[in-house]
């Protein structure tokens, strides 16, 4: 026993003394190696979050990465020359359920704003998955409120080079802005239809498909593990937003349901709950007199639309509401509404009389769009909407006897707005949807 | 030192670069001459992390061979090349982070590379410190020669570029054009390997030639 002690015992000093070393060194470079790894991923961020955060053009973007407080402050122009400054942080998401899982969420705020207003652009999340030669690793990007990806970018990667290698190139570019609801499927040939970004259709590399499918596979994962983790804020969210948009509405409603529109000092007061609005007006003298309440009703057609029914109770009639006299049943209809999406934001409320003839009046829901949209606005206000609403042009001849809101035409003559097409066109089909749902609820109360 | 009994300290470096060229003459460390050649800067980081290990390694054995039991050596051998591998593995992995990522598990595998192994047995275990360093200065250089020159041919064929320089890269033409994508794979390092070792045998023949002929 003593022999072999003395026998081994050079082994044992010398991996006594290595492992000391090697301590020292782990401990001593940890730190380096763990900065060079966030760095990487860090630096992969705003190529992610593209579609989310313009950035500035490629000659004049730079890039200061600061590992410690995991912030990435980009400078540069933008392609209209416009300089541009803004500082995208990321906070790593401790998730219980999987705490491997190394899931970011992106924020931006102007360089000169402070941390408390960076808002939420999306998530990034690290991906694994095997591919043809070795384990791929990438980072997955999506928006804020997981609709969209916003990128995908291949932090490691051992497929043959020349073929496979080339998921690093412009090929990984296609995933950006497809939706996140659809399954990503490769396509080889040209087996496609339709705009890939809905479909999900992604080309495959030639000579590449295994690594083509099994990037497919590792996003397609990823973008499920991303709505796992952040699924219930983001259904909080959208909570939220439905509440935010349905105040909008009722904002608006007055200004649509009214054809003279509301003077400027009007005040609205909405109650999102009992869903009524209350104009009332100041005076000079600071004095505030009831104009007239508005009530609105939610309806779910049976084909399954949302439409709105506005009635309008002026002073005199809430008196007798009052007493008893009246049921708000059997108040006439002012308007019928509908929230219509494909222009703006967050769409354009269009309201029309109760017997789906004219249109009493649009409201952009967005800041931004109704600020772009101008004065054509008021010009949908009255417009015979028997047929579909046409943009007037210069050349347009109109009868003598009738005008151009009769005839159905919108828009000032002379200026033309690409927005106000999209408007009109939306208009257009959010008539059409009102006439259906109107005569569905008709058709079920004859019987 | 009363055993330090072969060749002289500049023999061991000479011989290492030519003569006894680790890849060529005693084809050893075959792994990393297949694998991380396809790239000049890849070739020069391998053989300064092999040179790294091999010189310490070196010197170490060398220090204690004089207490080295015999039957045991192996293992002392090996201990001492994993814990350096180790350290280089990190120091590159901090230092020279996308070069570490590019080579890969390549620099974890010195460990089992033969050439160092046998430099312990055959120099560094039985001479002093002096001659055991000019060993593994020379051998280290030889394979850095060796490497470098695989790499040279695939890379200009593969790439066309010398240490990432793109040289015959003429505006306008796609990159495709003059690119053998098959000699920066695996195949292209088999290839290339023959036709070298083929040629490194060629000049030792000519060289025996004319030492016959002289003789």
């Amino acid at each position: 026993m003593l022999n072999y002690i003395k026998q081994g015992s050079l082994v044992i000093v010398l991996a006594l003394l290595f492992g000391a070393a090697l301590a020292a060194v782990q401990a001593q470079l940890k730190p380096l190696i763990e900065e060079n790894q966030k760095l990487e991923t860090l630096d992969a961020i705003p190529m992610l979050m593209v579609t989310a955060q313009a950035l500035p053009t490629e000659d004049t973007i730079a890039k200061k990465t600061n590992a410690k407080t995991m912030e990435i402050q980009i400078t540069g122009q933008s392609a209209d020359g416009e300089a541009m400054d803004f500082i995208e942080s990321v906070v790593k998401m401790d998730l219980p359920a999987s705490p491997k899982t190394k899931l970011f969420e992106v924020k931006v705020r102007e360089a000169t704003a402070k941390a408390e207003d960076a808002k939420v652009i999306g998530y990034v999340i690290q991906a694994a998955g095997m591919g043809f030669g070795d384990k791929i690793v990438t980072l997955v990007g999506v928006d804020a409120t997981c609709q969209r990806i916003t990128g995908v970018y291949i932090l490691d990667q051992k497929e043959t080079p020349g073929l496979g290698d080339k998921i690093c190139g412009a090929w990984a570019e296609q995933f950006s802005g497809m939706v996140c609801s659809k399954k990503l499927k490769v396509y080889t040939g040209s087996k496609r239809s339709g705009d890939a970004s809905q479909t999900g259709a992604i080309h495959g590399i030639s000579a590449a498909t295994i690594s083509s499918e099994a990037v497919t596979k590792i996003v397609n994962d990823a973008v499920a593990e991303i709505r796992a983790a952040i699924g219930p804020a983001l259904e909080q969210l959208q909570a939220a937003r439905a509440a935010k948009v349905r105040k909008d509405l009722l904002l608006a409603t007055p200004g649509a349901t009214s054809l003279k529109g509301l003077s400027s000092n009007s005040h609205v007061a909405v109650d999102p709950e009992t869903m009524s609005i209350e104009v009332t007006t100041v005076d000079a003298q600071g004095k505030v007199w009831p104009d007239y309440t508005q009530k609105v009703r939610e309806i779910t057609t049976p084909s399954g639309a949302v439409i709105y029914e506005v009635k309008t109770i002026v002073p005199a009639v809430a008196k007798l509401l009052k007493m008893g006299t009246y049921t708000l049943e059997r108040l006439p209809v002012t308007a019928y509404m509908i929230h219509a999406s494909g222009a703006g934001d967050n769409g354009v409320l269009v309201a029309v009389e109760s017997q789906c003839k004219w249109v009493l009046g649009i409201t952009p829901l967005d800041a931004k769009t109704a600020n772009a949209a101008g004065t054509w606005v008021e010009t949908f206000k009255g417009a015979n909407c028997k047929d579909a609403l046409k943009v007037i042009q210069p050349g347009t001849k109109i009868d003598a006897t009738s005008s151009a809101t009769m005839e159905g035409y919108v828009g000032v003559c002379g200026k033309s707005d690409p927005l106000l097409k999209t408007v009109t066109k939306t208009v257009n089909q959010a008539v059409a949807e009102l006439r259906a749902a109107l005569a569905s609820i008709k058709a079920k109360g004859g019987k | 030192m009363p055993n330090d009994t072969g060749p002289t300290p500049m023999e061991r470096f000479i011989q290492g670069i030519l003569p006894e060229n680790p890849v060529y003459r005693q084809l050893l460390g075959m792994c990393p001459v297949l694998a991380v050649t396809s790239k000049v800067s890849n070739a020069i980081t391998m053989a300064a992390a092999v040179m790294f290990v091999l010189v310490c390694a070196n010197i170490l054995v060398s220090l204690i061979r004089n207490i080295l039991q015999p039957h045991l050596r192996i293992l002392v051998f090996t201990l001492t090349i994993a814990t350096f591998v180790t350290i280089a593995d990190k120091v590159l992995a901090a230092y020279l982070y996308p070069m570490s990522k590019q080579l890969g598990p390549y620099i974890p595998l010195i460990i089992v590379n033969c050439l160092i192994i046998c430099r312990c047995e055959v120099c560094a275990s039985k001479q002093g410190v002096v001659t055991a360093t000019f060993d593994a200065v020379g051998q280290s250089l030889g394979f850095l020669l060796a490497l470098v020159s695989m790499a040279t041919v695939r890379e200009l064929l593969a790439y066309g570029s010398w240490f990432d320089i793109e040289l015959f890269w003429i505006a306008g033409t796609p990159q495709e054009a003059y690119r053998w994508g098959l000699m920066g794979m695996p195949p292209g390092a088999f290839f290339t390997l023959g036709v070298l070792l083929g040629v490194a045998n060629w000049i030792t023949t000519l060289g025996k030639k004319k030492d016959k002929a002289s003789a």
